[in-house]
């Protein structure tokens, strides 16, 4: 992708530590958010950044596809620090080569030998090695083949840590979740806090990217506090503060809020590792509306650079928001629209808008008087709720009963249409029609 | 070949017993074809005592002159009228043959009105129960919708079919498909629109195993209806034949393109009912859609009452997708009329304020209409009973259901000891 020479975007940037912020991820998944961000930017300081530091990262290590990539990117913007090692690259590329032939070489003998713990950590070893390399799709499948010779609990959860991983870079996230339950049926996902965390995190992440937010906010939340920043290659402790918090303010009642994430001891240890986030969920929980959306705002180009967030920011605001428009509307019997407006910092019309969507959403039980603005709430009236409850079912009951009479008769009479000519019409007593009769009438 | 003076001695002997004198003029069906016969036969029988020769007679006379011969029609009108039922039912397929005649002759002479009276006294005749369907029934519909008088179909429509009998009244899937057709139709033109598509939806979910033509303009008449009455099309049920489900989706793309765009605002629903006005006029259905699209307008006034206390007209005018607020209050005043809605228009600032739905079902109107609910459920649920006890005792349903229980008990047997199966390392 060729970077246009764009001005930079937005003065919010600066918000942005990149440094520290990459150093919250380890391994693949450091390089992949920092490039992540640089096409968020492209074209600004930020983006140089970024790549500078994808590089000096990938440098460490043996991805050589994936560093000659972003040198490409750099297009030596950087100086002559930031170019194409060949030489490198090569000797990396060659070296590479061989280990490669020899994890071959030693897997196809333990194979011969048919020894299942040394084919399993052949396997393992090769997978490592491609992982390493860059090439997750064959890391994956080499982690899979593996999955036949384990033999403890300890090295199933092993694979299956491995392959999520590896399924997450890839975005396959349907393996994700087929291997999190897979791992969560072992013993040793209950005893091992730890994995057990990391597979938290693993399932909530799926659920994020399937838009279930409410059961990745359920998942985030219950992460336990042994994993701290222990998922690094895949998710930071901040982060999971940043997705639960967010999914569970678009998505949890104000009693479940309360007990998943507020009174929750685990969560708020990670929610102090991303103290705007536990700004915004106490704000947000202390009805403090105007001053939650204002942070969320500020919060936005940010969130906008994450790479699992990106995609679901917009909707999940939108629910943030109407969730926020709903409580406060909750236990008045009338609200004037110009309070509210003013909680809200919006404009009386927008709001009496967002107001009237929600209502016709039947998500707020109340009526607007445009002439007076007023929002009024409504008392359902369950009796004649009932009645006309009642009345419709009774009406569905004659319907359906009467199609069903009908349609008796005419397959016991055989009144079937069929194609003309052929074998004209059958007799009446045919199998297939006293077939079709049997369930009904059972 | 039979003589004249043979054919009336066998008549006038056997018209007490009808079974028999049927079947010896089955036999005799050939010689009918000499019309002179048949004109003297007719002149010597009385169309009351004899109603089952005379209706021989006059069906094979029918057959034989050419459609614009007023002298049939003159003997047809009346003799559905006062033929003996008794007789006439035991040749149903002539009768039915008859008054398809008579209304193709008055269909042809433009005289659509002269056939409904007789149509429908020859339905009763024909019908052993009022509930049963004839072939009649689609007659009758079709002539009320070409003479425009609907109201005449009512009594008829009203004694909903629970029956249909092909033996004792010549009914033909066919007829079932076009009772389906046009009494929805009827129905929809005295805008009782549950009960259309109540119909319509019988005929689209009949067994079947080819399309038919008539169930494809069914659906037609089924979407439009269902827009109109709940701006929506529902899917349909699951008893619907594969054939009619699986060929709705290219004969009739138009109809279902609009019904996704009703969901929609009215822009976009103008403009496909715009790109295929043609299809819609070509099927006859102008009429419909544009009532679909008024409905459409009055759903959206309607959603505004369970948003808003008070609005101004203007803004209902846009939320509606309406040009000018006159407009707006001409459907509201519509709307109002029609119990649809409950509100009051302020002149002074152009505002209008939406009221609660005033039924509180404590009247003595509600109890009787829950009342009628509860004791229509009952006799229903009675005859329902009845079925399923006749299809209880069938001997065809419990040979075949004895078969299978036993062939049940068989397989039972196979899964004792089935647990060994599952994997003790429950890991894969």
């Amino acid at each position: 992708m060729e970077p246009e020479p764009v001005a930079p975007q937005d003065a919010a940037e600066p918000l942005l530590d990149l440094e520290a912020y990459a150093s919250g991820y380890t391994g693949h998944a450091r390089v992949a958010r920092l490039l992540f961000i640089a096409t968020k930017t492209a074209g600004s300081p930020t983006e140089l950044e970024a790549l500078r530091l994808a590089a000096d990262q990938l440098r460490k290590g043996e991805n050589t596809a994936q560093y000659a990539e972003v040198m490409e990117l750099i297009d030596g913007r950087l100086g002559p620090q930031y170019t194409l090692d060949r030489v490198w690259v090569e000797a990396v590329d060659r070296r590479a080569a061989t280990v490669q032939e020899r994890l071959e070489a030693d897997l196809s003998g333990y194979k011969n030998n048919m020894i299942k713990e040394s084919i399993r950590m052949g396997h393992h070893e090769l997978a490592d090695f491609h992982y390493a390399r860059g090439a997750v799709q064959s890391a994956f499948k080499c982690y899979v083949r593996s999955r036949d010779y384990c033999t403890s609990p300890r090295q199933v959860t092993d694979m299956c840590l491995a392959v999520i991983r590896c399924a997450v870079e890839n975005s396959a996230f349907v393996h994700v979740n087929n291997y999190v339950s897979k791992a969560e049926q072992t013993p040793d996902a209950v005893r091992d806090k730890v994995v057990a965390a990391k597979l938290k995190c693993s399932g909530a992440l799926a659920a994020l990217e399937a838009k279930k937010y409410k059961t990745a906010a359920k998942r985030f939340t219950e992460v336990s506090v042994e994993l701290g920043n222990g998922y690094a290659d895949v998710v930071a402790a901040a982060d999971v503060a940043l997705y639960g918090g967010l999914c569970a303010l678009a998505t949890m009642e104000r009693p479940e809020l309360r007990s998943a994430v507020v009174d929750n001891v685990a969560f708020r240890e990670y929610l102090d590792a991303h103290p705007e986030m536990r700004e915004v969920v106490y704000e947000f929980y202390g009805s403090r509306y105007a001053a939650c959306l204002a942070r969320l705002q500020r919060l936005l180009p940010l969130l906008r650079m994450d790479l699992h967030l990106a995609p679901h920011v917009g909707l999940l605001y939108l629910q943030v928001r109407s969730k926020a428009l709903i409580q406060y509307t909750a236990p008045f019997v009338s609200v004037d629209l110009r309070t509210m407006a003013a909680a809200f910092s919006a404009d009386v019309g927008a709001l009496e808008r967002e107001l009237a969507e929600l209502v016709a959403a039947r998500q707020v039980q109340a009526r607007i008087d445009s002439h007076a603005k007023v929002l009024y709430a409504r008392l359902a009236d369950p009796r004649s709720a009932t009645f006309a409850n009642a009345l419709r079912i009774g009406e569905e009951y004659l319907r359906d009963t009467r199609a069903l009479l009908l349609r008796t008769q005419l397959i016991q009479h055989d009144l079937v249409q069929r194609a003309p000519g052929g074998r004209g019409p059958r007799a009446p007593s045919l199998p297939h029609n006293r077939d079709s009769l049997g369930p009904m009438a059972a | 070949m039979v003589n004249l003076h043979t054919l009336v001695t066998k008549i006038k002997a056997q018209s007490a017993t009808p079974d028999v004198l049927a079947e010896s003029l089955k036999g005799m069906e050939g010689s009918l074809s000499n019309q002179g016969l048949v004109t003297q036969g007719m002149q010597a029988l009385d169309p009351v005592q004899h109603s089952l020769g005379y209706l021989y007679l006059l069906e094979a006379r029918g057959c034989a002159i050419n459609l614009d011969v007023p002298s049939f029609v003159d003997s047809a009108l009346p003799f559905v009228q006062v033929c003996d039922e008794q007789q006439i039912r035991a040749a149903p397929h002539k009768f039915v043959s008859l008054c398809r005649k008579m209304r193709e002759c008055l269909q042809g002479q433009n005289q659509m009105r002269r056939a409904v009276l007789p149509l429908r006294m020859a339905l009763a005749k024909l019908a052993p129960s009022p509930e049963s369907l004839t072939p009649l029934h689609a007659e009758l519909f079709q002539v009320c919708l070409l003479a425009r008088t609907l109201n005449a179909a009512s009594g008829v429509l009203d004694a909903e079919v629970l029956e249909i009998d092909p033996v004792r009244t010549a009914t033909t899937a066919r007829d079932f498909l076009l009772y389906c057709y046009y009494g929805g139709m009827v129905h929809t033109g005295r805008k009782q629109y549950a009960r259309a598509l109540g119909l319509f939806l019988h005929g689209l979910t009949a067994p079947t195993q080819v399309v038919n033509a008539i169930t494809v303009a069914t659906y037609k008449k089924y979407a439009l209806v269902s827009l109109v009455h709940a701006g929506e099309v529902p899917p349909l049920p699951k008893y619907t034949a594969t054939p009619v489900s699986r060929c709705l989706k290219t004969e009739a793309a138009a109809y279902q393109e609009l019904a996704t765009a009703y969901g929609k605002p009215a822009a976009g629903l103008q403009r496909v009912a715009a790109q295929h006005q043609a299809v819609f006029a070509e099927d006859g259905n102008t009429g419909l859609v544009k009532l679909a699209l008024a409905a459409h307008a009055m759903r959206a006034i309607q959603r505004l009452t369970q948003t808003y206390m008070t609005l101004p007209l203007a803004a209902i005018a846009a939320e509606a997708g309406l040009a000018s607020a006159a407009e707006a209050e001409h459907y509201l005043l519509r709307m109002v009329d029609a119990g649809d809605i409950f509100a009051q228009i302020d002149a002074g600032p152009d505002m209008v304020r939406f009221l609660e739905d005033p039924e509180a079902y404590d009247s003595a109107a509600a109890v009787a209409r829950i009342d009628d609910a509860v004791q229509r459920s009952m006799a229903l649920s009675q005859r329902l009973q009845a079925a399923h006890r006749a299809v209880a005792a069938d001997r065809a349903y419990l040979t075949k259901h004895m078969a299978r229980e036993r062939h049940a008990r068989y397989d039972d047997t196979g899964d004792v000891g089935g647990e060994s199966q599952i994997a003790p390392y429950p890991f894969f």
